[in-house]
């Protein structure tokens, strides 16, 4: 203890910056919000809505600001490793498979949708998309720039639900359908994409692998 | 000579670091600072300790280093990460990135505390970062009830 103290006093420190054995836990709720904003959004949308928001009242606010919605990747298939997470919810009612997960994550991204109160720009509902869900978004956000549906086994997007996409996403730039095999792309549907949108990726598109044969399998079972 | 391209930096317990100017003012806050000031050589930071400003140097001098070069960053940043998970180590270390505002080290930390996260329940979180379950018992039957069915069989842990 006297040496402790010794060396204390040798270091001229003040006692409030002595670490203390004692010393109170740090207080994460009080970090800024924007910082506390740019932890979570890194969890992405289904870790946000099943667990960060349910922490304490201060992350819930943050949670349901329409800021932290600008950008929904429902996939995650970035180099991080909680796009594995997402695949374990497509894969978690294994047993008793019968879409009840696509269904999860379909009502997850409406809710994460509505959240950003129209001030969506980019969004990515690969593989679990579907007509409704495109239409969903559509209505409420006029401000989408990039719209990814790689792998979307059930969206057909007809003229009609295009004409849709156009109409009420009037800023979309990227509209991305590759390896959508029920997309009719032909004639009339590829002519309207190709008059508006700037980047398209059509379904004939290579799709450099973003899932192994090992993941599709589950997700196409 | 040398003098003209090197600061000092103060830390609030008064601990003072020599550091160039070119690591220095990674730190938006710092350019600003120097640029607002150019006759002084020794900046005080009253919020950031001595023991996490040096952390902000090694990581500063650590960039400038590694220039534009993003796999060196890559494998500089990992070197920097090694070894830290101590919660308290971590929240003055975000505060103070935040505060010196440098991007780089922000989104570092920030990227390393999600992780620490990533799959975990609310109980964990709570335990692990101290935070109090502050929901009132109304709000909390709500908070349960959405999305009930995570953390059904998801790891304790």
């Amino acid at each position: 203890m006297r040496k402790k103290k010794f060396k204390l006093q040798s270091t001229k420190k003040t006692p409030t910056d002595v670490p203390s054995t004692s010393a109170p836990p740090p207080p994460w709720t009080e970090l800024p919000r924007d910082v506390t904003a740019n932890i979570l959004q890194r969890l992405g949308p289904i870790e946000i809505l099943e667990s960060a928001q349910k922490v304490c009242t201060t992350w819930k606010d943050v949670c349901t600001d329409p800021a932290m919605w600008r950008v929904i990747d429902m996939i995650n298939v970035g180099d991080r490793w909680h796009y594995i997470r997402g695949l374990r919810i497509t894969c978690r009612d294994m047993k008793n498979f019968g879409g009840h997960d696509m269904f999860d994550l379909k009502i997850m991204c409406r809710d994460a949708v509505d959240r950003s109160q129209g001030q969506l720009i980019e969004i990515n509902i690969a593989i679990f998309g579907t007509d409704d869900l495109i239409h969903y978004i559509s209505e409420r956000s006029s401000r989408l720039r990039t719209l990814q549906l790689g792998y979307c086994a059930y969206i057909t997007v007809e003229d009609e639900g295009l004409q849709a996409i156009l109409d009420g996403c009037p800023n979309l730039e990227l509209l991305d359908l590759r390896h959508c095999r029920n997309v009719d792309f032909g004639g009339n549907l590829r002519r309207l994409c190709e008059q508006r949108i700037k980047d398209l990726r059509t379904p004939d598109d290579n799709l450099t692998l973003i899932l192994t044969e090992w993941q599709l399998g589950f997700i196409w079972v | 000579m040398a003098e003209e391209n090197t600061i000092t930096l103060k830390s609030s317990d008064g601990k003072e670091f020599l550091i160039s100017k070119k690591a220095a003012t990674l730190s938006e806050t710092i350019k600003a600072m120097v640029e607002e000031d150019n006759s002084s050589s020794v900046f005080p930071l009253t919020v950031v300790d001595s023991k996490t400003l040096a952390d902000v140097i090694t990581f500063l001098n650590k960039h400038v280093d590694c220039g534009d070069d993003d796999d060196k960053k890559k494998s500089c940043d990992e070197e920097f990460m090694a070894g830290k998970d101590d919660m308290k180590d971590l929240f003055d270390l975000v505060v103070a990135a935040n505060y010196l505002d440098v991007k780089d080290l922000l989104d570092l930390i920030c990227g390393k505390i999600a992780d620490m996260m990533q799959g975990k329940s609310p109980e964990w979180v709570r335990k692990t970062f101290n935070i109090q379950n502050d929901f009132s018992p109304e709000e909390e039957a709500k908070v349960r009830e959405e999305y009930a069915w995570a953390h059904e069989g998801v790891e304790e842990d």
